[in-house]
């Protein structure tokens, strides 16, 4: 979505000291012609370091994360986040279990996450862990809502979740070093270090994060007893560091390293008697960059190298599995501004994903290699903005081509309008493909045609502030991948898919003083049927697909007065089926949060306190079946800046 | 804004608000058969999804019931119902990955009791008061009580994974259902020791089953490490009198003999989707080679799962678990081939048992 905004500038006397830095008499005579018209700029707001989301994604609803709910959040997951503020629907296998993450009726494979422009999902699985991306690590959360497969690439189908670090910068003033703590219901245990320094032309920062839990929260089993839940500890350790070297003005090399290993009991479900089943996951994400602008000319490189491991056992059934996945993704584009209204982006991304195969001793890979480009144009004093885009991709040996196409308009201050048009595409993943047994290689990717379009009424006075913004999206996908069998599982292409809905974000803000009241409402309304399938006699035909909630939605309402802020958060998530003819399902929950921050100050040290609590009415829910999730529990947390 | 451009808003709203679908699923309505004149329908649910469920087919009435459990005790059943046992006036189910065989009152399906047994697989009644009990994944044949629905003790069998069992006189014969093991065991069920262990044509036996020369069938593999094998041989001497191996591509599963027991009928099942070595084969015990052509072919994406003869008509019962990510179907057929009846039944139907 394109991000205009408007700046108000009042060049009062001051000010024009400051600018002209002339004499008395000059001072006295902008004084005398009184301050000057408000001047309005309809301009971009940065709001990722990406260049694809900030200037050629201009019909795309685009969320940030609020700086004060990451804030909020620093020591949970991105999991935690996404389910109690996003109209996504996050499928948790119970508290700081697994988690993955569905865009408007999107599967996890179809649903993106992106570090700093680089994709890490699981280059064989194809989804990514939510609840394994720690909050403490993310300057900036976006969330691209629908399809963009020309810019972002295969699996780029509900939407995505962009992930960024803080940008280096150069400023030997701005040296920073904060300790994070916290500790939460069933032994919970959280500690985070976050520091930066930095040169005239250098620059480095670390990131380290690491907690414990027993999360042994008491449940209810099937049959109406109470018990702890067993085998569920959770220990994991990560750490993130950056360098960077500025070459010259606006020509910087980075590095980044990041590191984590998650070590997790898996505790039983409620039809198992017991579980001893334990996973490891790790992953090693490393990644160079290279930037440089010039009034006209951007370029840039990525350079990215990630391994990802998962070690799970159950030595009740004598299973072992030790999967790696390798993933090496460079990127290379040129942005060029062609005069005051245009620019032009080209960019070149490689992926080569491999998985080895240690029964049949293989190594299987995919590569896929894409020319794109994009073109963007500002229109009528940047009211228009309008982007086409396109992406001929090889992946082996299959080529496709990928084109889209979006614009928002604004038509007054405070309404603006946005569509959009992608083609939609999702390579099947190496799993599916090559998974041993039950890997199907005649799998077809999954296909189709994304559409949607939205406004954003944003009015503001003095003291009051509206935030209205309506999303409607259809989408179509052909050889849509389910995994059916009995004893071996294996991917097909089974059906098409409709998927249609409408999302609201509303929020309203009232400032008094010191006094700032907010109330903000979330919603989603998605309908993800089967419209053909290939199975005969299929009762999934007409049917909304497993893990689905039709309806899910957020509610917000808190003050904050002076160094205080208060939330009350609720969500609503709707009945979800488990099978695809709908003929199971289990019930729809909601949850009520409590949050609260405090910023103070201990001799120059700014210290923050953060306290939430979860679940405050005890629902008993699942995310997924047979999975409880923890009745009332709490998070307590500060963080504590040193420079 | 005027009056009545509120209206048209109030309106338009109210339409958008109708057009959106009613989010309570409908009612699933579970029912129950009669206590007697019942071919159950074991349906094994998908592994990891708790979605277990007992259905029955009353051929006198011509009508299904289901999920019995589910409509009498008001809970889900468990993860993954892999048989059942009718023994004396309980019936007995074994439910996999749940760790427990669920103990019923035949005749109102109200629990009599749990046994808590690692993997439960299959029962083999030996007396009133003694059943064996196969187990997944580990080398023990458990023995429990039908009466006091207990575990009394258990056998220890030289591999893992024993599966199928077959009653032979004095004796029970079980296979090591792993891809290391290429023999079948002979347990005394009057000490509960294995007293012999005779080796088959392939690895990994899992079903035995006995024809009506007393001849016992033996159906290996494990897919895909090892490939199917039919063996017949004679339990007295040992000595294998046939063997038959399936094509790699084919998955065989789920063999069961007519009433006379002398036809063999068994599933091969094809996972990608495609047609062939996909379908009922069935063939004489005397054949010297398997089937090529199937007797009641699976159709593209389609493969069985379930196979059973009914004892009373000798129609041919038939499950399709359709991925077993939705409800399955059973299909009736003749022995002369013809479809008979279809109806759906709970997530992946995997046995039948013929209760009538």
């Amino acid at each position: 979505m394109g991000r205009l905004f408007i700046i108000k500038i009042f060049y009062t006397g001051s000010l024009i000291m400051a600018i002209i830095g002339t004499t008395n008499i000059a001072v006295a005579q902008g004084i005398r012609d009184s301050t000057l018209k408000e001047v309005r700029v309809h301009g971009k707001h940065k709001i990722s370091a990406n260049t694809k989301i900030n200037d050629f994604s201009p019909g795309q609803k685009v969320k940030t994360i609020d700086s004060a709910i990451l804030q909020q959040y620093q020591l949970q997951n991105m999991a935690n986040l996404l389910s109690q503020q996003e109209p996504v629907f996050v499928k948790s296998y119970g508290f700081n279990g697994l988690a993955t993450l569905s865009f408007r009726g999107a599967s996890a494979a179809q649903s993106a996450v992106y570090w700093n422009g680089v994709p890490i999902q699981n280059a064989a699985l194809g989804i990514a862990d939510v609840s394994s991306l720690p909050v403490l690590f993310m300057n900036k959360v976006n969330l691209v809502y629908g399809g963009s497969s020309a810019l972002w690439g295969s699996g780029n189908v509900g939407g995505a979740l962009l992930l960024e670090n803080e940008r280096p910068y150069f400023d030997t003033s701005k040296n920073t070093l904060s300790f994070s703590g916290g500790l939460g219901s069933f032994n919970q245990y959280l500690a985070g270090l976050k520091g930066s320094i930095s040169g005239k032309r250098w620059y480095f920062s670390a990131n380290v994060f690491a907690q414990t839990a027993q999360n042994n929260f008491p449940y209810t089993n099937e049959i109406g007893g109470g018990a702890n839940m067993p085998n569920s500890h959770l220990q994991s350790e990560a750490a993130l560091l950056q360098g960077a070297y500025k070459i010259g003005k606006q020509n910087v090399i980075s590095i980044a390293a990041w590191y984590q290993q998650y070590d997790r009991e898996i505790p039983p479900a409620l039809y198992e008697a017991s579980s001893v089943k334990k996973e490891t996951d790790g992953s090693l994400r490393l990644l160079a960059d290279w930037n440089k602008a010039t009034n006209e000319n951007t370029w840039y490189a990525k350079s990215s190298f990630i391994r990802d491991e998962i070690n799970y056992s159950d030595t009740a059934v004598l299973l072992r599995t030790d999967d790696v996945s390798y993933q090496f993704y460079q990127e290379v584009g040129w942005k060029k501004r062609l005069n005051n209204f245009g620019q032009l982006l080209f960019f070149i991304p490689v992926q080569i994903s491999w998985i080895y195969l240690p029964d049949s001793n293989e190594t299987k890979q995919q590569d896929k290699i894409a020319l794109a480009g994009a073109y963007d144009v500002k229109l009528f004093s940047s009211r228009l903005d309008v982007s086409a885009n396109a992406r001929a991709e090889v992946i082996n040996t299959l080529s496709v081509f990928l084109p889209g196409a979006d614009a928002s308009f604004m038509i007054t201050d405070w309404l603006a309008l946005r569509a959009n048009a992608q083609r939609t595409y999702r390579a099947p993943t190496l799993n599916e493909l090559y998974y041993d047994p039950g890997g199907n290689t005649s799998l077809k990717p999954e296909q189709g045609l994304n559409e949607d379009a939205g406004y954003t009424v944003k009015v503001k006075s003095a003291n009051f502030a509206l935030y209205h913004d309506l999303s409607a999206f259809n989408r179509d996908i052909h050889d849509w991948i389910l995994w059916i069998g009995g004893a071996i599982w294996t991917p097909h292409n089974i059906a098409e898919v409709h998927s249609r809905g409408v999302e609201t974000e509303n929020n309203i803000t009232y400032t008094s003083g010191n006094w700032k009241l907010h109330l903000g409402v979330n919603t989603s309304y998605v309908l993800s049927t089967t419209v053909a399938s290939y199975i005969q006699n299929d009762g999934s035909v007409g049917k909304q697909l497993p893990y689905t909630p039709r309806y899910n939605g957020q509610l917000n309402i808190g003050f904050s007065y002076g160094q205080v802020s208060f939330n009350y958060n609720h969500t609503y998530t709707g009945y979800r089926f488990t099978t695809t003819d709908e003929s199971e399902y289990i019930l729809p929950y909601q949850t009520g949060n409590m949050q609260l921050m405090y910023n103070t100050a201990i001799h120059n040290h700014s210290l923050q306190i953060t306290a939430q609590c979860n679940n405050i009415w005890n629902e008993r829910y699942q995310a997924v079946a047979f999975r409880p999730m923890p009745g009332v529990n709490w998070l307590v947390g500060f963080k504590l800046a040193i420079l | 804004m005027g009056a009545k451009s509120y209206k048209t808003l109030i309106i338009v709203t109210c339409c958008l608000l109708a057009s959106c679908l009613k989010d309570k699923p409908l009612a699933i309505v579970n029912t129950v058969p009669g206590a007697t004149g019942n071919i159950y329908i074991v349906c094994e649910g998908r592994y990891g999804a708790g979605d277990a469920s007992l259905y029955a087919y009353e051929p006198a009435q011509d009508s299904v019931f289901g999920d019995i459990y589910m409509a009498v005790n008001k809970q889900p059943l468990g993860d993954v119902f892999q048989s059942m046992q009718h023994i004396g006036d309980k019936l007995f189910l074994c439910i996999n990955n749940s760790g427990k065989i669920v103990v019923l009152n035949a005749d109102n399906w109200m629990p009599a009791g749990t046994i808590s047994i690692p993997q439960p697989r299959y029962i083999l009644p030996i007396n009133s008061t003694k059943a064996y009990v196969s187990t997944l994944y580990s080398n023990q044949v458990y023995i429990i009580n039908p009466r006091t629905i207990q575990v009394t003790g258990s056998i220890t069998i030289q591999g893992l994974s024993p599966e199928g069992m077959c009653p032979w006189y004095d004796n029970a014969f079980t296979g090591s259902w792993d891809s290391l093991g290429n023999k079948i065991f002979e347990i005394n069920t009057n000490t509960n020791q294995v007293a012999n262990a005779i080796t088959v044509a392939g690895y990994a036996p899992q079903e035995v089953m006995l024809d009506k020369d007393q001849m016992l069938w033996v159906l290996a593999g494990y897919e895909p490490q090892r490939a199917g094998t039919l063996t017949r041989l004679d339990p007295s001497t040992g000595a294998i009198l046939q063997s038959y191996y399936f094509p790699a591509a084919a998955f065989p599963l789920k063999p069961v003999f007519n009433n006379t027991k002398d036809t063999l009928y068994i599933i091969e099942a094809n996972y990608d989707g495609g047609t062939a070595n996909n379908g009922i084969y069935r063939m004489s015990i005397y054949d010297t080679s398997l089937p090529s052509a199937p007797f009641v072919p699976a159709v593209q994406d389609q493969y069985f799962y379930a196979l059973g003869i009914d004892p009373l008509s000798g129609y041919i019962y038939i499950g399709d678990p359709k991925g077993f990510n939705q409800r399955g179907s059973v299909y009736i057929y003749k022995p002369d081939g013809t479809l008979m009846k279809s109806f759906n039944v709970g997530v992946g139907p995997g046995h039948f048992y013929f209760d009538e």
